[in-house]
């Protein structure tokens, strides 16, 4: 962590967050923030965050999120799929020591980098996927985990730019990257600058992650006081610590699916959508009215119900107990809707939409879609607004205007 | 003549916009750290410097075990200091770990660099 003041009232200002920093704390509680820069954090306290280490030195940080789960940095575990490699390396758990030299606390049964790591396009969007996973030779049980950001609500609260982000790591303290001031926890305040589907911006001169951060957590505190794990840090520029510069740290809600089918792990993920979206027309059903659609959707998965009932509240009808819609009336309502917007709604999924007759523009700015395909499936549509979601396939865009739709923001932005 | 040349002025510019934009992000660097270890093939006492700092002290025929250094690309020093001679080599390698070897019969009194791997 890049590390500057050093004044008495700002030493005594940490004295009093360190003590408030051990497990996650779950009721409000006051916050003291340190002002710049990381400080030391005592033994015991943070525990989640931990260290890899090859050969007995650190060489990345990590994050532990279940007993026997480690993610971290996939530029941290390449070259650990080779056996000699996995057997040097390890995951220490505790507050380091100067200069990186450390025992590890336990050994890595395997170690996976996501598929898409550096394969995302575009980047300036989805970042690089640098999230990998390591798999404990034996868990540790004693170690209070913070749970991912992933449910929808909570996601809307706190990743967006100007939130406050606790980050913590092992990482060189100083911009001049001294060896001898590097290996032991710390951990700093700073503010997320901008915000993408699988990447965040953050840090500055005050307080950034530096070499050795890698895969460190980044937290952020909600409005009730828990905590929760946004993102692992992945990369930045050199020196570190650059206000013209943010770091750049992993949306783990991206990858979290991906982490619990390649570890096996149940993250208890909330409402987090993880069936694939639909990637062309073909494979929205064909020939079924709209009733029929929404109550196969009702089924289909958290995301598909968030859309009926985003489109419910679009149109102001109710929603029963559990949140459904009465499929016949909202089919009425929507066959006489030429115009609907559906905006900042978290939406991944849009098959309860494909084949609406009528509808002509649709904006659907700051969601979280990936695929365009049920779109093309709206004989009506002649203007939709995609700004500020995650369409990653640019021809999806392409194939809509080939229809004669006027496809608005079809490029990947970051907000803000 | 005169509108070509604007107009390839115009492409070099913003040919070297969009090159300039891409840089600036190509030049972030991931926050891992590399490591290195070196082994003597001599019988002395070896010094071993990265980057200017002292890091490690080596026996005849010692290694350093491995040491942990800067992802920054090219910008690993590695000195080993054994009595009056002195070996060098700067590492620009992107692999994650590179053995370097003192070997005396290696010319020019370069650490022989290898092998580097993930």
């Amino acid at each position: 962590m890049g590390a500057r003041s050093r004044s008495f009232v700002r030493a005594v200002l940490v004295c009093l967050w360190v003590a408030a920093c051990g497990a996650p704390p779950e009721e409000p509680q006051a916050l003291v923030l340190p002002l710049v820069g990381g400080r030391l954090v005592p033994a015991g306290q943070w525990e989640t965050a931990v260290a890899l280490t090859r050969g007995g030195m650190i060489t990345c940080s990590g994050t532990l999120v279940h007993p026997r789960l480690v993610v971290t940095a996939a530029h941290c575990v390449r070259g650990l799929g080779d056996p000699e490699a996995l057997q040097e390396a390890g995951v220490y758990v505790g507050p380091g020591a100067e200069g990186g030299a450390v025992r590890p606390t336990v050994g890595i049964t395997r170690a996976v980098m996501h598929p898409l790591y550096k394969k995302a396009r575009p980047e300036a969007l989805f970042g690089r996927y640098d999230v990998g996973l390591v798999i404990l030779a034996e868990p540790l049980h004693a170690i209070a985990t913070v749970p991912l950001l992933t449910d929808v609500a909570e996601t809307r609260e706190a990743l967006v730019p100007g939130r406050e982000l606790l980050l913590l790591g092992y990482g060189f303290r100083d911009r001049e990257e001294d060896v001898a001031r590097y290996g032991r926890k710390y951990a700093a305040w700073t503010h997320v600058a901008a915000v993408g589907r699988a990447e965040l911006r953050a840090g500055g001169a005050a307080a950034d992650a530096c070499a050795g951060d890698s895969g460190g957590p980044a937290l952020v505190r909600l409005e009730g006081g828990s905590f929760r794990l946004v993102g692992l840090a992945s990369r930045g520029p050199v020196p570190c610590a650059d206000d013209t510069k943010p770091g750049k740290w992993s949306v783990l809600r991206e990858t979290a699916c991906w982490i619990e089918e390649a570890s096996g792990v149940d993250l208890a993920r909330g409402d987090l959508d993880c069936a694939p979206p639909l990637r062309s027309s073909q494979e929205t059903p064909e020939g079924e009215s709209f009733p029929a659609r929404c109550e196969a959707a009702k089924n289909l998965g958290p995301g598909p119900r968030r859309t009926l009932r985003a489109l419910a509240a679009a149109l102001g009808e109710p929603v029963s107990a559990a949140g459904s819609p009465d499929c016949q009336r909202l089919g009425e309502r929507l066959a006489a809707t030429e115009v609907l917007s559906l905006e900042d709604l978290a939406l991944t999924d849009l098959s309860p939409l494909a084949g609406l007759a009528g509808l002509r523009r649709i904006s659907l700015r700051g969601n979280w879609l990936r695929s365009l395909a049920p779109l093309e499936r709206l004989p009506d549509l002649q203007w939709v607004d995609v700004t500020a979601n995650g369409v990653d396939e640019p021809e999806q865009a392409r194939r809509l205007e080939a229809r004669g739709v006027v496809v608005a923001g079809g490029e990947a932005q970051l907000v803000p | 003549m005169v509108r070509f040349a604007i107009a390839s002025m115009l492409l070099l510019g913003l040919a070297s916009a969009g090159f300039t934009a891409r840089a600036a992000d190509d030049a972030d660097v991931e926050r891992g750290l590399h490591t290195l270890r070196v082994i003597s093939k001599l019988d002395r006492t070896c010094e071993i410097w990265v980057n200017g700092s002292l890091r490690a002290t080596i026996g005849p025929f010692g290694n350093s075990g491995i040491l942990a250094t800067t992802s920054s690309v090219g910008q690993t020093e590695v000195m080993a200091r054994c009595e009056n001679a002195v070996y060098l080599e700067v590492v620009t390698e992107t692999r994650r770990h590179c053995d370097l070897t003192i070997d005396p019969t290696v010319r020019g009194r370069d650490l022989l660099l290898g092998p580097c791997y993930d």
